[in-house]
């Protein structure tokens, strides 16, 4: 077990899961509030070591919850309830809880179990949002109900995997910690969280996985390993789940690809909230009905609590069993050993080839970008036409000015540039084509060049002829014009 | 429309290549317009005094320069222009020679030159700036800078170009930001699409051959002729299901754009077309009393383009009548008044040049009969009624001449005072009007027709034709909708890799220097695409010079203003986005 540590977080539930942040959280064992707002509630959830010791919502107070499951248990009728509530609000000493258990409501234990089961609740549904800020604040001063059994992360993202499952990013079923597992070369670079900072490219695991993944070696089984770590069940079983979805280990034996098939994995999770699945009962089964919450194996309260059970933690609704379900079938023929390098890079990879096809398509045919398709042939041909209709323009307004300049036209397209009259981006075939310049000083020709070949009937020829500014012939014919014969009267 | 409507602009085509074949045009025609010898000559004595200004200029004789601009200031006026925009242009780069070679005093002069002979001129401007620059005078350049450009925006002309060049980066850069887009949404969702293509058939296959075969099913559109292309589509429809809510908007929005486009190019087309022919530059120079070397052979392209429109006749004989050359232009405003065919309105420019013709030949009477019938035939026509007051007070009918006075300061009462100002002479005081000019707007939908594009959908093939792009856009949305729906059947893989990456990503400079990565990374599918579209918008306007239909000037500052402003809001934004990937590590 690691030392607990200083801890502070703070960010947007957008860019990183809940489930994530508890861990971290868990993997620091530190102690604090972690302070939850999303859009409609703020709740306030207090550790100690790592491990939940309450939740409280700004819009479902502390005796509201433990009520309601009171209530449910039928430990506490609505009357009493709503006395009790009404007395406390009229500032009666000490917490609910207290006031319930001086009159003789309940029992202390009742109440811690309803406070647990109140906890799990609410902790499950933040774990849904994905909206909202976290903070987590260090400090050890935190309060909380004495007796009161922490909630460990493990523990919770057990049920959250059960019950919340892709809704929370948990996808998969839980593994049997009685098979034996062992470990299998990995993916990326794993790297511990509290050890090895807090970010950073690779699969990363708490420091209780780490020695779970270091011992897993296919002769023990998860869970004696799990024991000889002084782990708890929950946090065995949640780990193995974690290393398996990395690929981290593998199980050993027949049928190990695909866990929990025929197997009660539920019934691995039960220690730490006093549940107990009864014997033979499929752990993946969605109707919850039958889990245990009493330790005492009554079966009338038993059957009771069920029924309560179920209802408190929010069993999947018929579309989410039919999605985990058709979500095992796939997961029996999932490809083995996807979570290394491969899935990360491939993305970003393809992206930079994108980004480079698209770059190079703009330079050799800008038009193609606007005009992709085969069909479309005849209207980028247009935009070329156009485009290089207008090059020949702006290359002939400036030959024009270098005429009346020069008395002739430029010898070569670079004097243009040269005396500044073009840039070379002005000279740039819309096609990709070279531009061939030939002239006899009073008139030029421009044609169009691709490699050696030249490509006819796309050049332009200008002449002087007709501007009467620069066309020598205009001027020769006006000066040797007769004088006007004037007749006199 | 027929087939043969589709050839038009093939045969427009034929035509200005006759035309300006160089071999092809007559000499003795000037570009078809017959010229008097007295107007010969006064355009040779243009260009003698631009050469004898060229002269003294480079050899330093500003005085002697300052004459012969002065001469040609005179003939231009007389010619019925104001301005010489060639000369000016050329005067500019002689300004720009000069500051190369050191010489800023004579570069100066020659700027000053430039204004004389047409000012506003944009090649001016950015001379100036230049030489500014050249001279350390930063201040100045910028300023000039900015004029010159908007000398730009101010001709039609140019201003058409620079909308179309608006166009088209917008929809270049809308265009790359969505291929971008697509292609970030493969970086921060493809790991998950790989795993979910991949696990298809990895059973019977293996993992290698799985992953073999997935890269394959991924980019084979490379393949297919305009490849990158086809693999952005394809890419957006396997992601879209993988998509937030505003990441899908965004594709689908995309893939309209891309429908869209050729409808918005072929409209574009028509207008680029009519601001590249030659006949855009003559409407253009004449409505700025502008003289420029191919005035002739521009209104020759007109000719052949329209041979049966009356406005370009009306032109014709407009031109005339500025060169000087009445009698050229009186045939041709009584030819243009006796057409059976023409309505009566569209006639009273042309009856009212006549009747300036007679008043300037002392034909009063006549003047008189001519104004009447203009004024008759558009009574809001202030110039016949101006003519018809000074006809009459010539004929000393001064009651009449004073009731036609008044109808005409009604009318236009600043031009009438304009031109009592003017008109010292009698032959001068009535007041041409430049009929074709007037209708310029009618001239340019004359020649747009040229250009049109059949419209009727003849069959269900003609509509699919049309809109084939934008019906690949509905198909890619119906498309991505059905793969997504069957694939939600399926299971998505979820974006535990991904989440994985995007807490990875922690370095800011990677945040600042890849847009669009951390909205992305958090699904924000509106900033993402904004944070892409920004510096792709800024770099196409870098290079949109050299991709863009170029400005018809003689010279302009090259593309360093784009290349500039484009760098500094490059920094700009990644220094932004530097500052917020800072805080939100911190």
């Amino acid at each position: 077990m690691s030392e607990a540590r200083e801890l502070n977080l703070d960010g947007d539930l957008r860019s990183i899961q809940l489930s994530k942040i508890l861990l971290v959280v868990a993997s620091y064992r530190a102690s604090g509030i972690l302070t939850v707002q999303g859009e409609d509630d703020i709740v306030a959830v207090s550790f100690v070591e790592g491990a939940m010791v309450t939740a409280d919502a700004l819009n479902q107070t502390v005796e509201e919850g433990i009520g309601r499951v009171l209530q449910k248990q039928g430990v506490l009728s609505a009357d009493q309830f709503a006395t009790a509530s009404r007395d406390y609000q009229g500032g009666a000493a000490g917490s609910f809880g207290d006031l319930l258990v001086e009159r003789g409501l309940v029992d202390r234990a009742a109440l811690l179990e309803a406070l647990r089961i109140q906890t799990l609740r609410l902790m499950l549904q933040i774990l849904t949002w994905r909206q909202g800020e976290y903070k987590f604040y260090s400090g050890d001063e935190v309060s909380f109900e004495d007796g009161f059994v922490p909630i460990t992360v493990s523990e919770l993202l057990i049920h959250a995997v059960e019950r919340l499952g892709e809704k929370v990013g948990l996808i998969g079923q839980l593994p049997d910690i009685e098979r034996t597992y062992r470990r299998v070369p990995p993916r990326g670079q794993v790297q511990v969280m509290s050890e090895d900072g807090d970010g950073g490219v690779g699969i990363w695991i708490t420091p209780d996985q780490k020695g779970l993944l270091l011992r897993l070696d296919g002769r023990q089984s998860a869970a004696e390993v799990g024991r000889e770590l002084g782990l708890r069940t929950a946090e065995t079983q949640y780990g193995l789940y974690h290393l398996l979805q990395f690929d981290l280990v593998e199980a050993v034996g027949k049928g190990a690809s695909a866990p929990g098939a025929d197997e009660s994995v539920f019934s691995l999770n039960t220690a730490d909230l006093g549940l107990r699945p009864p014997a033979g009962e499929r752990a993946a089964d969605p109707a919850l009905a039958e889990v245990t919450i009493d330790p005492a194996d009554d079966t009338a309260v038993r059957a009771e609590k069920e029924r309560l059970k179920a209802e408190i933690f929010m069993p999947p609704s018929p579309g989410e069993i039919e999605a985990r379900k058709a979500h095992e079938q796939t997961q029996e023929t999932r490809v083995p050993a996807y979570a290394g390098a491969l899935l990360r890079w491939i993305g970003p990879a393809l992206a930079v080839l994108l980004a480079v096809g698209l770059a190079a398509g703009l330079v050799l045919r800008p038009s193609s970008m606007l005009l992709p398709f085969s069909w479309q042939e005849n209207q980028r041909s247009t935009i070329d036409r156009q485009i290089r209709q207008s090059v020949f323009q702006r290359i002939d307004r400036a030959a024009r000015t270098y005429f009346l300049m020069e008395a002739h036209y430029p010898d070569r397209l670079a004097d243009l540039v040269s005396s500044g009259l073009v840039s070379d981006s002005d000279l740039r075939d819309p096609a990709g084509y070279e531009l061939d310049y030939a002239t006899d000083a009073l008139s030029y020709r421009v044609r169009l060049r691709s490699g050696n070949q030249q490509i006819e009937g796309l050049g332009a020829a200008e002449a002087i002829t007709g501007d009467f500014l620069v066309d020598p012939q205009f001027l020769s014919a006006a000066a040797n014009a007769q004088a006007p014969l004037v007749l006199l009267d | 429309m027929t087939r043969c409507a589709r050839f038009v602009p093939a045969l427009v085509c034929l035509v200005l290549g006759c035309v300006w074949a160089p071999a092809a045009t007559a000499q003795s025609e000037l570009g078809g317009l017959e010229l008097t010898a007295p107007v010969r000559q006064q355009l040779y004595r243009v260009q003698d005094a631009w050469q004898r200004w060229t002269r003294a200029h480079v050899q330093g004789d500003e005085a002697a320069a300052s004459a012969e601009l002065e001469q040609i200031e005179l003939i231009t006026a007389h010619l019925g222009m104001e301005r010489q925009p060639d000369l000016a242009s050329a005067a500019a780069a002689y300004g720009l020679r000069a500051a190369d070679a050191g010489d800023f005093e004579r570069a100066e002069a020659a700027l000053e030159a430039a204004r004389r002979l047409d000012e506003g001129r944009p090649e001016t401007f950015f001379a100036a700036s230049s030489i500014a620059r050249a001279q350390g005078q930063y201040g100045t350049a910028i300023s000039e800078l900015a004029r010159g450009y908007l000398a730009l925006l101010e001709a039609p002309r140019s201003r058409d170009l620079w909308l179309d060049n608006l166009a088209l980066w917008v929809l270049f850069s809308l265009l790359l930001a969505g291929g971008l887009f697509a292609g970030l949404l493969m970086a921060t969702k493809g790991g998950s699409l790989f795993y979910d293509l991949a696990r298809l058939y990895s059973p019977p296959l293996g993992r290698a051959a799985a992953d073999a075969l997935t890269v394959a099913l991924l980019i084979w559109p490379i393949l297919l002729p305009s490849g990158v292309l086809w693999l952005v589509l394809w890419w957006s429809v396997l992601l879209w299901g993988y998509g937030s809510t505003s990441e899908r908007a965004v594709l689908i929005l995309c893939w309209l754009a891309l429908g869209a486009t050729p409808a918005l190019l072929a409209h574009q087309q028509r207008s680029v077309q009519l601001a590249l022919v030659p006949p855009a530059r003559l409407i253009d120079h004449l409505a700025a009393d502008r003289l420029y070397g191919a005035v002739f052979s521009d209104l020759e392209v007109l000719r052949s383009l329209l041979p049966e429109s009356p406005i370009v006749t009306e032109l014709s004989a407009d031109l005339h009548r500025r060169l000087g050359q009445w009698d050229h232009a009186r045939a041709i405003y009584t030819e243009l008044t006796q057409r059976p065919d023409r309505p009566a309105r569209d006639t009273a420019t042309a009856y009212t040049n006549l009747g300036v013709y007679h008043h300037r030949n002392g034909e009063y009477e006549t003047a008189v009969a001519y104004f009447s019938r203009a004024a008759d035939a558009d009574a809001g026509l202030a110039e016949a009624h101006y003519g018809l007051a000074q006809a009459y007070a010539q004929l000393y009918e001064f009651e009449s001449s004073h009731s036609a006075m008044a109808q005409a300061k009604a009318l236009a009462p600043d031009r009438v005072d304009r031109w009592n100002a003017v008109g010292d002479s009698t032959e001068g005081s009535a007041v041409a009007v430049d009929g074709g000019l007037r209708r310029v707007g009618e001239l340019r939908q004359a020649l747009a027709e040229l250009w049109r594009q059949p419209t009727a959908l003849a069959s269900p093939l003609d509509f699919w034709r049309r809109f084939r792009a934008l019906s690949l856009s509905l198909g890619l949305i119906l498309l991505a909708v059905a793969i997504h729906l069957v694939r939600r059947q399926v299971g998505y893989r979820t974006s535990y890799f991904e989440v994985s990456a995007a807490e990875r990503v922690e370095s800011r400079w990677v945040k600042a220097l890849v847009p669009g990565l951390a909205s992305a990374q958090r699904e924000y599918g509106g900033l993402a695409f904004g944070g892409i579209l920004l510096p792709v918008a800024l770099a196409m306007a870098a290079v949109m010079r050299s991709m863009g239909f170029r400005q018809p000037v003689a010279f302009d500052p090259g593309p360093w203003p784009a290349v500039t402003l484009c760098l500094v809001g490059l920094v700009f934004v990644l220094l932004t986005r530097l500052a917020v990937a800072s805080a939100e590590t911190s």
